[in-house]
């Protein structure tokens, strides 16, 4: 850029010291000025190319803040946005066995994502900060390795030139720790030194992209726990996107993601549906950083409350254990080390470090929990709503695929609501506009549920109009930085099973 | 002065009481009469009964009472949908300690999330009254 500039520069400076020496006038013409001359000049014939290089200089200057700009947000009162089908599923090889022991991946280029400044003010969600004018970052790529299991390199094409941050004194206080947590011989360890996993369920160019969709590098809704510590320290800086956190959440998701979605869902296709909504949920909450926090005490991936992982410890995790165990491999060890050799994760304030300390195996642990929470959502809205003697007859009419998709985004949106506050709304709905009607239309039935939330709240949100429109809003907000994530990552969906 | 102070204290035991928590008459008389029943019952198999017949009704009211339109009939609206949500947690087949203690649980989880991840959820009138029915049974 600093090229270009000097390039302008010396290009106009010439330019003056012709225009000055020689009789041209401006001409204005509809809005556009052109140089016009009256003599003719041996230069004369170089002016319009020097104007279209000025203007092609100009416009370049302002891609940046073009892109930094990025999509128009939705109004409020706008429909909820139609969850796009995704794209198809790029041919991949079949999912590999859990067992992480492959090769560290080739790495190819992508360019980079652009920052989604989106602001949406949330209650429990933190607020994101619009996003400065990115500045060209150096980037280190690693040396290729050779990957004999990568039979469609797509997903290898886009992970080459993830572009790492250079730290600095601000934001690089995870570092030690995630070098520290590389010589362990725990999951975790294990993780960080196979290097970014490139084929994943979750597509690596989409956690990049997820990382700053958010938050702004300055942003400072994050904390850092030291060791042994249970209350963290607040007010950090955004972590340092360095290939070592980027490895850490990228190769977290992943094997969370394997691991856990059949315990959520059985077929493959509601297990897509499940993970790419779910991501959507972990960027609204918490630009998917293992240590976001903000003010009413809610931390981590997943930005868990207390009441969340109580239900969680009394209700599931034998129920997880036992799953992530008879999966083998990687997901047993998952079980073993964040699970069944460590106590039980703690809410509250003053144990939030059990949430977002990466030594405690966050973020890895808080997607676990997350997955219990959303479990313990659909088992309670299936018994409820879906499949009650009352209700069931208004989903008759959709299709299997509907069907799961719109209880997929219910659930999802319920870890806003909670259980009690999606199902005053929703059986209001089911009550009233579709009385004796079917369902025919998912988003439409979405757009609904939501203004159901402005007309029938949960009568403990009922006199406080912030939280009404913030559960109101929830899934719109989710569904949308699910498509401006997919949208920065290079377009196609962001999840491969 | 008496029948003054008199007229006083009846208008303020509502609100010493607390909120009516169930707007809707018919169905708050439903309620007083579930509770009698309940307080007359010699078995669990006439609390189940009880409960199913209330159940019943509640929703043969959602089906048939008028769309609400204002504000008020709304909140109304939504009420008598809490009060369903809340009561089809209770137990159904049977009091044993298993169902109840699963009754009472996913009662619990009806509570919504707290602003204040330290804070206590407050609990809806609906929610309330299901746990006070949910103690008259599983006793």
């Amino acid at each position: 850029m600093r090229k270009g500039r000097s390039s302008a520069f010396f290009i106009f400076g010439v330019t003056t010291i012709v225009a000055a020496t020689s009789p041209w006038h401006r001409v204005e013409r509809g809005g556009s000025v052109a140089l016009a001359s009256s003599q003719a000049y041996s230069l004369q014939d170089l002016i319009p190319a020097i104007e279209a290089a000025l203007g092609q200089i100009e416009r370049a200057q302002r891609i940046p803040d073009l892109m930094a700009a990025g999509p128009t947000p939705p109004r409020n009162d706008a429909p909820v946005p139609a969850i796009p089908e995704p794209p198809p599923v790029r041919a991949e090889p079949p999912p590999e066995a859990a067992d992480f022991s492959t090769v560290p991946p080739v790495q190819e280029l992508i360019s980079p994502p652009s920052p989604e400044p989106e602001a949406v003010a949330t209650d429990r969600s933190l607020a994101p900060e619009r996003a400065p004018r990115p500045r060209p970052r150096p980037h280190r790529t690693p040396e290729p390795v050779p990957n004999s299991t990568c039979s469609n390199c797509s997903e290898h094409v886009r992970m080459r030139d993830i572009r790492y941050m250079e730290c600095s004194n601000r934001n690089n206080y995870l570092e030690s720790e995630l070098s520290s947590m590389r010589g362990r011989s725990n999951i975790l360890g294990d993780l960080l030194r196979r290097g970014p996993r490139s084929n994943g369920v979750i597509s690596g160019a989409c956690v990049r992209a997820g990382l700053e969709s958010v938050f702004s590098a300055s942003a400072t809704h994050f904390a850092s726990c030291a060791a042994g510590a249970s209350r963290p320290t607040s007010g950090q800086r955004r972590p340092c996107i360095s290939e070592n956190y980027f490895t850490l959440v990228n190769n977290s998701l992943d094997l969370v993601s394997r691991c856990m979605a059949p315990y959520l869902s059985s077929s493959t296709s509601e297990q897509q549906t499940d993970i790419r909504l779910l991501l959507g949920l972990m960027a609204q909450e918490s630009g998917l950083h293992a240590n976001a926090r903000n003010g009413s005490g809610a931390a981590g991936l997943g930005q868990l409350v207390q009441d969340s992982i109580d239900a969680v410890n009394r209700n599931e995790m034998a129920s997880i254990r036992s799953h992530l165990q008879a999966q083998g491999g990687d997901c047993a060890r998952l079980a073993q080390d964040l699970l069944t050799s460590t106590p039980p994760m703690r809410g509250g304030t003053s144990h939030a470090c059990d949430r977002i300390s990466l030594a405690r195996g966050n973020p890895a642990l808080n997607l676990i929990y997350t997955f219990g929470n959303l479990k313990i959502s659909k088992r309670a809205l299936e018994r409820s709503i879906f499949e009650h003697r009352d209700y069931r007859s208004a989903f008759a009419g959709l299709s299997a695929e509907q069907r799961n998709r719109l209880r997929t985004s219910i659930v999802v949106w319920s870890h806003n609501t909670g259980v009690g506050g999606m199902q005053t709304p929703l059986r209001a709905l089911l009550n009233s506009t579709y009385r004796g009607r079917r369902i025919t239309d998912v988003d439409r039935f979405l757009t609904e549920l939501s203004q159901a939330h402005r007309d029938y709240p949960h009568s403990s949100f009922r006199g406080r109009p912030a939280v009404i429109r913030e559960k109101s809003g929830y899934f719109r907000a989710v569904s949308s930085r699910l498509r401006t994530i997919e949208t920065n990552a290079g377009s196609g969906s962001c999840v491969n099973l | 002065m008496r029948q003054s102070l008199i007229i006083v204290i009846f208008a303020l035991i509502p609100l010493i009481a607390g909120a009516e928590p169930i707007k809707d008459r018919p169905t708050a008389a439903q309620l007083a009469s579930l509770k009698n029943e309940l307080r007359r019952a010699t078995s669990p198999s006439e609390k189940l009964a009880a409960i199913a017949k209330f159940n019943a009704s509640l929703s043969e009211r959602l089906r048939t009472i008028p769309l609400p339109e204002t504000a008020a009939e709304k909140a109304a609206f939504a009420d008598l949908n809490e009060l369903q949500t809340a009561f089809d947690e209770l137990p159904q087949r049977n009091l044993d300690r298993e169902s109840c203690h699963e009754s009472r649980e996913s009662l619990l989880r009806l509570k919504v999330p707290s602003a204040d991840s330290e804070g206590t959820p407050p609990i809806s009138p609906a929610l309330q009254e299901a746990l006070v029915v949910s103690q008259m049974i599983c006793r």
